[in-house]
């Protein structure tokens, strides 16, 4: 089972409105890591959002581990991108008035599912994962007094947690400097490999692509919109 | 479950503003829950002035006057009631008992009332409390004087001080005294609560005493005039009191007896049942009470206000964290339940926190309510409809709360997971 799989894909804001993505053929296998390259204004976020099931994809065949997100509905979707997708943000991924722990956690807590996936008790599952991502001694903290290295570590471990099959990560690199973006890479492949997770990474940092299994750029856009 | 906590976490996170609101809508609930109380008091104080008294009869005037110069020391009679004719209705066979009242006399700013001893055993107020001396004995003889508690206190009066009583003045000070038969003090009252506090009590005889050697309204000159000591208590003849109360043997027979008082021919006479005559002048001062309420309404408009405006002024700042809640699976339907559950604990809060200063509040002051204003709190702290208002407010806050609910959801569903800020 592939974890994206994507035939003949079009997407639209409005039914009369631009096309934004037109996508034939893409395919993320179980377990590998793909570097998604695209220009700014290429639709990456709006990719993203399809997806993860945020954004409704009408036409064409769009399957994420599994499920056919183009026949579920809005609910469904939530539900599915909870159980199955980890998320990382390009920046201020935190809730800002939950502590790291707290914050960790609270996609278990959304889910079912997820929760139930742990192989072993919630809090040990999570200060393994946290000490493997070096953030475990700030697990009581507000995320207030954390760097925004210490910050997107958390959010991995964030997404992480539950072993989702796939992690979606919009440029998380692009706020830390360059000599920390490897590592944080290579952590979180690290941790993505013990559960088989599928990696889709966004970025336009075209120095990271040698540490990926594969690049693929999203399809430039006729000249309509934006 | 996680969307409670969520909201929790977040309101402890914003403890300035959320304790402000909170504040806001505890006041505004501690307002009106206090107007109702009081008003509670007020009425039972009211109401409860006088109890167990069938009726009230008087000379035939409006039955609201005959109550306030009677019950409430307001106002005064127009015309007296003959001895016979008391004697008539006081030895009517379907009669308990009676308490004579003779009015017209004050002293220093207080009325004086002429009784007898019926007063000290049957008169009844708040149900069945009587009259009961703090110090000394009700006034039996003829030169006697018993202080309401109010009277005691504000003359600093004490037991065998002389009074002297002023002629045809109940408030103010008189100009003519009746200095040539001083009273002496005998008994101190406890606090009622009631008018009872604000006057004197001396006797029937008393009363008729230092009148007796009045002519036609006028002060006796040096020759006409009778010493005190020349009078004897049992050589006196009261002709006349201003009214009296009255108890039935059984109060099937009040409305009968009523009628035949004011339809006696005999004299011009009426009777008023006081449980009646009280519940209408209570009504006529509701418009106090609505006002109050409509203030207290309005105060928890405003806490409301304060409510949402501290709600929707966060959203903009919150668009971020409602991007990532729908990234780890949460839909616009829980985005809108995080907003309206902060307002439903904010206002459980407020309301909440506005009972319990209320309850606390009114167990502290419930002496210096009772004893400086004669309100009484009987009755349980809070009522039926109290415990509606306070579901009804939290229930509107929850409401309210839904406005800026609905915009984070409509936000939730533009932004997806880029807010567009």
């Amino acid at each position: 089972m592939s974890a994206v799989s994507i035939r003949d894909l079009k997407f639209r804001y409005h039914d009369d409105g631009p096309l934004i993505l037109d996508i034939s053929s893409f395919d993320v296998q179980t377990g590998e890591k793909v570097f998604l390259l695209g220009p700014s204004g290429s639709g990456k976020s709006t990719f993203l959002e399809v997806v993860s099931g945020v954004l409704p994809a009408k036409a064409g065949k769009l399957e994420v581990c599994g499920h056919d997100l183009t026949k579920k509905s809005a609910h469904e979707r939530d539900v599915l991108r909870g159980s199955h997708i980890g998320y990382i943000f390009q920046s201020f991924n935190l809730v800002p008035y939950l502590s790291v722990q707290e914050n960790i956690e609270l996609p278990l807590l959304l889910n079912q599912e997820r929760a139930r996936r742990l192989k072993k008790d919630r809090v040990t599952e999570m200060k393994r994962l946290a000490d493997h991502l070096e953030i475990g001694p700030y697990l009581t903290r507000p995320v207030s007094q954390l760097s925004v290295g210490q910050q997107q570590r958390v959010a991995a471990c964030r997404a992480l947690l539950g072993s989702p099959e796939l992690i979606l990560a919009d440029e998380p690199t692009s706020a830390l400097d360059q000599e920390v973006r490897e590592k944080f890479i290579r952590l979180l492949f690290e941790c993505c490999d013990e559960t088989k997770a599928a990696v889709l990474f966004v970025s336009h940092d075209r120095t990271l692509i040698p540490l990926f299994d594969r690049e693929f750029a999203l399809p430039k856009r006729g000249g309509e919109g934006w | 479950m996680v969307i409670l906590r969520l909201a929790w976490a977040s309101l402890r996170n914003r403890r300035l503003t959320t304790g402000l609101t909170i504040l806001s809508i505890a006041l505004s609930v501690m307002l009106l829950l206090s107007v109702e109380r009081l008003r509670r008091g007020a009425e039972d104080g009211f109401t409860q002035a006088i109890s167990q008294t069938d009726l009230i009869v008087g000379a035939r005037s409006g039955p609201l006057n005959l109550l306030l110069y009677t019950v409430f020391n307001m106002g005064s009679a127009t015309a007296n009631v003959s001895w016979q004719s008391y004697e008539h209705w006081k030895n009517q066979p379907q009669v308990e008992w009676t308490i004579p009242y003779s009015l017209g006399d004050g002293h220093g700013g207080f009325r004086t009332v002429g009784t007898d001893a019926n007063f000290y055993e049957h008169y009844r107020y708040r149900g069945d409390r009587k009259v009961e001396m703090s110090e000394g004995v009700p006034a039996v003889g003829l030169w006697d004087v018993v202080l309401g508690a109010e009277v005691a206190r504000s003359l600093n009066y004490k037991l065998g001080q002389k009074v002297v009583i002023a002629h045809g003045v109940t408030s103010g000070r008189g100009i003519q005294m009746h200095d040539d038969k001083p009273f002496t003090v005998v008994g101190i009252m406890k606090p009622t609560g009631t008018a009872l506090d604000q006057s004197l009590y001396i006797t029937l005889e008393g009363m008729e005493a230092i009148h007796m050697d009045w002519k036609d309204g006028a002060a006796p000159t040096r020759e006409t005039a009778i010493g005190p000591d020349q009078i004897q208590k049992e050589a006196i003849k009261v002709d006349q009191i201003t009214s009296f109360f009255l108890r039935t043997k059984s109060r099937i027979e009040t409305l009968r007896l009523q009628r035949s008082i004011n339809t006696y021919e005999s004299e011009a006479m009426m009777a008023i049942i006081p449980g009646v005559a009280l519940a209408e002048l209570w009504h006529m001062m509701g418009y106090v009470e609505k006002s109050l309420k409509a203030i207290s309404w309005m105060v928890l408009a405003v806490g409301m206000t304060a409510m949402l405006i501290a709600l929707l002024s966060l959203l903009e700042q919150r668009r971020r964290e409602m991007a990532i809640l729908r990234a780890m699976g949460a839909g616009p339907g829980h985005v809108l339940s995080l907003l309206v559950l902060e307002a439903f604990l904010i206002s459980i809060l407020g309301a909440t926190l506005g009972t319990l200063v209320q309850l606390a509040g009114f167990l502290i002051l419930e002496k210096w309510l009772a004893q400086s204003f004669g309100v009484y709190l009987a009755g349980a702290a809070i009522t039926g409809p109290e415990f509606l208002f306070l579901l009804g407010a939290v229930f509107i806050g929850t409401l309210v709360g839904l406005i800026p609910a609905l915009r984070a959801f409509a936000l939730t569903l533009k932004d997806g997971l880029s807010p567009k800020s």
